[in-house]
């Protein structure tokens, strides 16, 4: 604390700690804070000192600095990701609401030779392609209907490791911006050999 | 009041409701803080983001102490929560306080820690908005290393000393505002006295406890 006043600034630290300080000091107070460690202990001693009135137990020392040092790999802006959540959301759907239309329109198409038992590799990419993209359960009857049409042998494996499962789960995350407090979809990869779990007999 | 303390008086809140309505003040407010640094994280300035992991931490702790047993397990825990928050930090809209929304990623974070590891939560079925306003934040007491017990019954004695030690005056002020989370025009009103008053009462009741503890935290 460089200030002449330090008793002043500490004043100030204590009201901006209870919400009780003007914005623009506010403001001000912020961007010193930024570069005067001092001042970030002692909103931290203040907080335990809170924290000890109401019997709250306290983390162990230096639990911010380790947060903090972790947080420092994070390099993507957060607001940057944010914007580009709601695209990767909507383009998502749109990609797998297209998919699962291929499916129905290529699945009528090909019901003759699904009937003859002849394998259509597309129709397990399609139907691969659309459970990855996420934003839309397999187990929907669109793909029920299309899987009991094309019969489990159609549908091409799809190499399934523990890779790719953590994977898919973190693009959902992704997608949906974290996620945190909310429905959290889990996208089933599709393999041939759990393929006949989501089939409509 | 949760802990016994020597301060006994008829609750403020009740007082401050008969008074008039008072001019709104050119101040922030606890929510309006936490959604400004949080919008000033957004822009970048990470620090932020530190000033708020050091002004919840005690509380996220106790909210996911509610679920995991172990202390190393619950700070783990606890750091991966903020990690969490971190990331989804833009899709906090401040409709909730910043606490209610860290609390759901805690509970969530707790949960998905205990499912992955086929465990059942400390308190079975604690749901969220329970869980909330349980108020047992000492439950972690029992879980600490010796070390750190003793170093928490310090610094927790030391506080509690310095503040029976105070003037009554500061005592009130600073117990109104930690304990009961009145605002520093509702302790106003209810002490009687300008609201500059209060804050300097308050500062001065934490710089006194500041200077006794500050030996013991930085240790």
């Amino acid at each position: 604390m460089s200030q002449s006043d330090p008793m002043e600034l500490k004043e100030q630290l204590s009201a901006l700690l209870d919400g009780e300080l003007a914005r623009d000091q506010t403001l001000f107070l912020l961007k010193r804070m930024e570069h005067d460690s001092e001042l970030r202990d002692l909103w931290e001693r203040m907080c335990h000192s809170g924290a000890a009135l109401r019997a709250e137990a306290p983390c162990g020392s230096g639990f911010a600095d380790r947060v903090q040092a972790a947080l420092q790999a994070e390099t993507q802006p957060i607001a940057q990701r944010a914007r580009r959540s709601w695209f990767g959301t909507a383009a998502g759907g749109a990609l797998a609401a297209a998919m699962a239309y291929a499916v129905v329109i290529v699945g009528s198409q090909t019901r003759p030779e699904e009937e003859a038992g002849v394998a259509s590799p597309m129709a397990g990419e399609v139907r691969t392609a659309a459970g990855v993209t996420g934003g839309m359960s397999v187990a929907s009857p669109v793909f029920n209907t299309a899987s009991a049409r094309f019969g489990d042998s159609t549908l091409q494996p799809l190499p399934v490791t523990l890779n790719l499962d953590q994977y898919l789960l973190r693009h959902s995350e992704a997608l949906s911006g974290g996620l945190q407090g909310e429905m959290q979809p889990f996208i089933y990869p599709v393999s041939h050999s759990d393929a006949h779990t989501y089939s409509v007999r | 009041m949760s802990m016994g303390m020597s301060i006994t008086m008829s609750r403020p809140a009740e007082a401050v409701a008969t008074n008039a309505v008072a001019p709104p003040r050119n101040v922030m407010e606890e929510a309006g803080l936490d959604l400004l640094l949080v919008e000033r994280v957004l822009k970048g300035e990470k620090h932020c983001f530190d000033l708020l992991v050091r002004k919840y931490q005690t509380r996220v702790m106790a909210a996911v102490g509610r679920f995991v047993r172990d202390r190393t397990e619950c700070e783990d825990l606890a750091q991966e929560v903020f990690i969490r928050a971190y990331r989804a930090l833009a899709s906090f809209r401040g409709d909730s306080s910043f606490y209610t929304w860290l609390f759901k990623i805690a509970v969530n974070a707790a949960r998905n820690f205990l499912a992955a590891s086929g465990r059942r939560p400390v308190l079975a079925n604690v749901e969220t908005h329970v869980a909330d306003q349980m108020d047992d934040p000492a439950r972690l007491r029992d879980r600490d290393t010796p070390e750190r017990e003793l170093m928490r019954d310090q610094v927790e004695q030391m506080v509690m000393k310095t503040l029976n030690d105070l003037p009554a005056e500061m005592r009130t002020a600073l117990t109104l505002r930690e304990v009961d989370g009145l605002s520093y025009e509702e302790i106003a009103k209810a002490l009687d006295c300008p609201i500059g008053t209060v804050r300097s009462r308050i500062f001065r009741a934490r710089e006194a406890i500041d200077g006794q503890v500050r030996p013991l935290l930085e240790d």
